[in-house]
C-alpha cells in the first residue's frame, strides 16, 4: 500500500535528495516549501508522515508543530523533524507528543526510509513512543561536526572553482575554505569530543586539566592567555582583548605596560603567544625573545613581534626566536594561525 | 506593491539605468535604502514584477537561512540581462560582503550596516550619475573625489588588475594622469628591480609633489610611496588591528610595502577628514566612507580630495 507522506523544507536540494531517497519505495512524498504550505497540505492531505524541516522562511519546526498540534486533523499524524542541530533541537519539540523522531543532517537514504517506516508502523500498531536516540559514536559525531562546519565553503565550491585564478589548487581553496573562522568553529566543536575522549581513556589527566574556578561562569573552553605588549593601547591592544573575548575559546589578554616585565609575566602566567612591538627598540625586544627561547618551561610558546610597516623585518627578530614578524596593521588572521594551534594544545 | 521613495531619477545623459529588486522577499528599509542610493546614481528602481520590461544593470534579492542556492528565477534573470547580483544573506557569512562568481554576485550578511549596505550597493552602481567616478572590477573597487580641475588623482588599472593611484600634492601639478603609465610600470616591475632602485625611479618621477599606491594584480600587496606626512593615507580595515592606520607618518619617502587582504581599503586624502565615527566608517568600506565623508560636508566643493582603492 502506497502511504502519502508530507515533506515541508524550503531547501530545493534538501527535496531533490528525499525525493530521490524515496524512489521505489511505497511512499508518495509531496512537497511544501514554507511552514504555511504545509500545514495547509496536512490538513488537506492527511498525509501518514510528516518530514519537516527545523528551519523554514516564514516560521520554525516548532511553530508549524504548535499549528499542526491546535487542529484535530492533523494532531495525530507523526512528525519526524530534519535538523543539523540535533540536541538543542530535542528539547524544543518536547510539548508535541506527535514529533517521534529526530532525523540528523545530512541523512542516509536507508536510515530515511528505515525511520519513516518505523514512525509510521507506530501509529499503525498504536504504539508510537519517542525512540530514545543512540548514542552515537564519537567519530562519526565528529564527522557529522565537520560536515556542518564546512558545509557553507562546500556549497561555493563550484563558483570559487571558477574564480581560481591558474595555479596550485589546494593552498588556494585551504584558503578559501578553511578560514581562521571556520577552523576555529572545528576546534571550538570538536574539543568536547576530545574532552570525551580522553576521559575514557586517562581519568586522570582530566581531573589534572579542571579549569581554574574563576572560568566557572564562562561555558567556553578556557585557553591558556596571550600576553601583549604594546604601547597602542587604544586602537590595538583593546580592540585586540574584544578580539579574543569574542572567540569560541575563552582566552585572557594580559596587558604588560614595560618590555622589562615580559619575561616575569610570561614565566608566572604561562601564556599560549606573546605579542610584542618592537618598533624603536629591537635590541631590547630580541634580548627578551632569547631568555624566553632558552626557558625550557616554555618550549611551546608562541612569539609575534609587531612593527610598523617603515620598519621593514630586521632579520634579528626571527634569529632571536620570534616565530613572525607582523606589519602593522596586522591582519587579524595572521594572529589566528598562532591562536588556532594553541587552542588544540 | 507600494514603491514609497523610490521614484526614479532620470540622469543628465538620458538613458535611466533600471535596478530590479525582489521586493517580496526584501525588508522595507534595505528597499528604502536602495531607493536612496538608486537616486543618486540615477537609477530607477523596479519592483521585480517589471522584470520582463526592463534590462536592469542590477538586481537585488534574498537568501533565505539554510538557502545554499541562488534562486532559480533570479540568477535566471541575471544571466539573460548580464545584470550583477546583489543578494542580502540572513545566514552569517566569514565577511560582511562576499563576492563571488568573478565579482558578478555579491553577498552581503544581514549583519552587515545600514552604512555597509549602502556602500555595497553604491560599488555596484559604480559609474552611474554621481558615482561616476568610481569605477568596479572583479576584485578591486575605485574611487577619485574632491572638487573639480584641483589635484585631481590619477587611477590605471592594467588588464591583469594591477592598480596604480597617484595622488598630486601640490594642487596646481598636472602631472598625475600623464605620469600614472610609468609610475605603474615601476611599481609592477617586482622581478625586474629592486626596492632600493624603484625608490630612486619614483623619486626622479615625483619628488615630493605627488603620492602612489599600487595593489598587486594579484591582490596580495600594497606598495606605497608617499613622501608626505602632511596628507593622510589611511589603510582601513575591519579584519586589521588597529583598523585605521595612517601610513603617511611610517613611508617618509620610503617605498613601503605591505600584505594585502581582502577588506582592505587604502584611502588617500587631501586633509585629514573630521568625521564623527571614523573608525566604524572606515571598517564598513571605502563607498560608506566616501558616502560619510560628502554627508559631512557642507557643500559639494568642501569635500576633501582623494582616492581610495578596496579590495572586495
Amino acid at each position: 500500500m502506497t502511504r502519502d507522506l508530507l515533506v515541508i523544507d524550503d531547501s530545493a536540494t534538501a527535496r531533490k535528495l528525499i525525493e530521490i531517497s524515496l524512489r521505489g519505495r511505497p511512499l508518495r512524498p509531496h512537497f511544501a516549501e514554507s511552514g504555511k504550505e504545509g500545514i495547509r497540505y496536512a490538513a488537506a492531505l492527511a498525509p501518514s508522515a510528516i518530514l519537516l524541516d527545523f528551519v523554514l522562511p516564514d516560521m520554525t519546526g516548532v511553530d508549524v508543530c504548535r499549528a499542526l498540534a491546535a487542529d484535530a486533523r492533523t494532531q495525530t499524524i507523526p512528525i519526524l523533524v530534519v535538523t543539523a542541530k540535533h540536541e538543542r533541537t530535542r528539547r524544543e519539540f518536547q510539548p508535541f507528543p506527535a514529533v517521534v523522531d529526530f532525523i540528523p543532517k545530512p541523512f542516509t537514504a536507508p536510515d530515511l526510509i528505515a525511520r519513516i517506516d518505523r514512525a509510521i508502523a507506530g501509529v499503525v500498531s498504536g504504539t508510537v513512543s519517542r525512540p530514545v536516540e543512540p548514542r552515537r559514536d564519537p567519530t562519526e559525531r565528529a564527522a557529522k561536526l565537520l560536515f556542518t562546519r564546512l558545509r557553507d565553503g562546500l556549497a561555493l565550491l563550484p563558483s570559487q572553482l571558477r574564480a581560481l585564478e591558474p595555479g596550485p589548487i589546494a593552498p588556494q581553496l585551504a584558503r578559501r575554505l578553511l578560514t581562521p573562522q571556520v577552523v576555529e568553529g572545528i576546534l571550538a566543536d570538536l574539543r568536547p569530543l576530545y574532552d570525551e575522549l580522553a576521559a575514557a581513556e586517562a581519568p586522570s589527566r582530566i581531573a589534572d586539566a579542571t579549569p581554574a574556578p574563576t572560568a566557572a561562569h564562562d561555558p567556553r573552553p578556557r585557553h591558556r592567555p596571550v600576553v601583549v605588549c604594546d604601547p597602542d593601547v587604544e586602537a590595538f591592544q583593546e580592540p585586540l582583548r574584544t578580539r579574543l573575548a569574542q572567540r569560541a575559546t575563552s582566552r585572557e589578554l594580559i596587558a604588560v605596560e614595560r618590555i622589562d616585565e615580559v619575561i616575569g609575566v610570561t614565566r608566572r602566567r604561562q601564556p599560549c603567544l606573546v605579542l610584542v612591538n618592537a618598533t624603536s627598540r629591537v635590541a631590547e625586544v630580541c634580548a627578551v625573545a632569547q631568555a624566553l627561547r632558552a626557558d625550557p618551561a616554555l618550549s611551546d610558546l608562541a612569539m609575534i613581534a609587531v612593527l610598523e610597516a617603515r620598519v621593514g623585518r630586521p632579520p634579528d627578530l626571527l634569529a632571536a626566536g620570534f616565530d613572525a614578524v607582523l606589519a602593522k596593521p596586522v591582519i587579524v588572521d595572521e594572529l589566528e594561525r598562532f591562536l588556532i594551534p594553541a587552542d588544540l594544545r | 506593491m507600494a514603491m514609497t521613495g523610490l521614484t526614479g531619477v532620470t540622469g543628465a545623459a538620458g538613458a535611466t539605468a533600471h535596478v530590479v529588486a525582489d521586493t517580496e522577499r526584501l525588508d522595507r528599509a534595505v528597499v528604502a535604502e536602495l531607493g536612496a542610493v538608486c537616486a543618486r546614481a540615477a537609477a530607477e528602481v523596479l519592483p521585480w514584477r517589471l522584470l520582463a520590461t526592463s534590462k536592469p544593470v542590477l538586481i537585488v534579492g534574498a537568501l533565505n537561512r539554510g538557502e545554499r542556492q541562488i534562486p532559480a528565477a533570479l540568477l535566471e534573470a541575471a544571466n539573460a540581462r548580464g545584470a550583477a547580483l546583489l543578494l542580502l544573506s540572513d545566514d552569517p557569512l566569514v565577511r560582511p560582503v562576499v563576492p563571488t562568481h568573478g565579482g558578478r554576485v555579491t553577498l552581503i550578511a544581514a549583519s552587515a550596516s545600514r552604512a555597509r549596505l549602502r556602500g555595497t550597493i553604491r560599488m555596484l552602481l559604480a559609474r552611474r550619475g554621481g558615482f561616476a567616478r568610481e569605477q568596479l572590477h572583479p576584485h578591486v573597487w575605485t574611487a577619485t573625489f574632491g572638487a573639480g580641475g584641483v589635484q585631481a588623482p590619477a587611477l590605471h588599472q592594467d588588464d591583469d588588475g594591477a592598480v596604480t593611484a597617484v595622488f598630486p600634492f601640490n594642487p596646481d601639478w598636472s602631472g598625475a594622469e600623464p605620469l600614472s603609465v610609468e609610475a605603474h610600470q615601476i611599481a609592477c616591475a617586482s622581478v625586474k628591480i629592486d626596492d632600493e632602485e624603484r625608490q630612486i625611479r619614483l623619486r626622479e618621477l615625483f619628488g615630493s609633489v605627488a603620492g602612489m599606491v599600487h595593489l598587486s594584480r594579484d591582490t596580495l600587496e600594497w606598495t606605497l610611496y608617499w613622501p608626505s606626512s602632511a596628507y593622510p593615507v589611511l589603510l582601513c580595515s575591519v579584519h586589521r588591528l588597529p583598523a585605521v592606520c595612517n601610513l603617511a607618518a611610517q613611508a617618509d619617502a620610503q617605498v613601503l610595502h605591505l600584505a594585502a587582504s581582502p577588506g582592505d581599503a587604502v584611502i588617500g586624502l587631501s586633509s585629514s577628514p573630521a568625521l564623527r565615527h571614523r573608525g566604524p566608517v572606515a571598517g564598513d568600506g571605502g563607498a560608506a566612507f566616501l558616502d560619510e565623508l560628502e554627508a559631512t560636508a557642507a557643500d559639494r566643493r568642501s569635500v576633501p580630495s582623494g582616492v581610495i582603492v578596496e579590495i572586495r
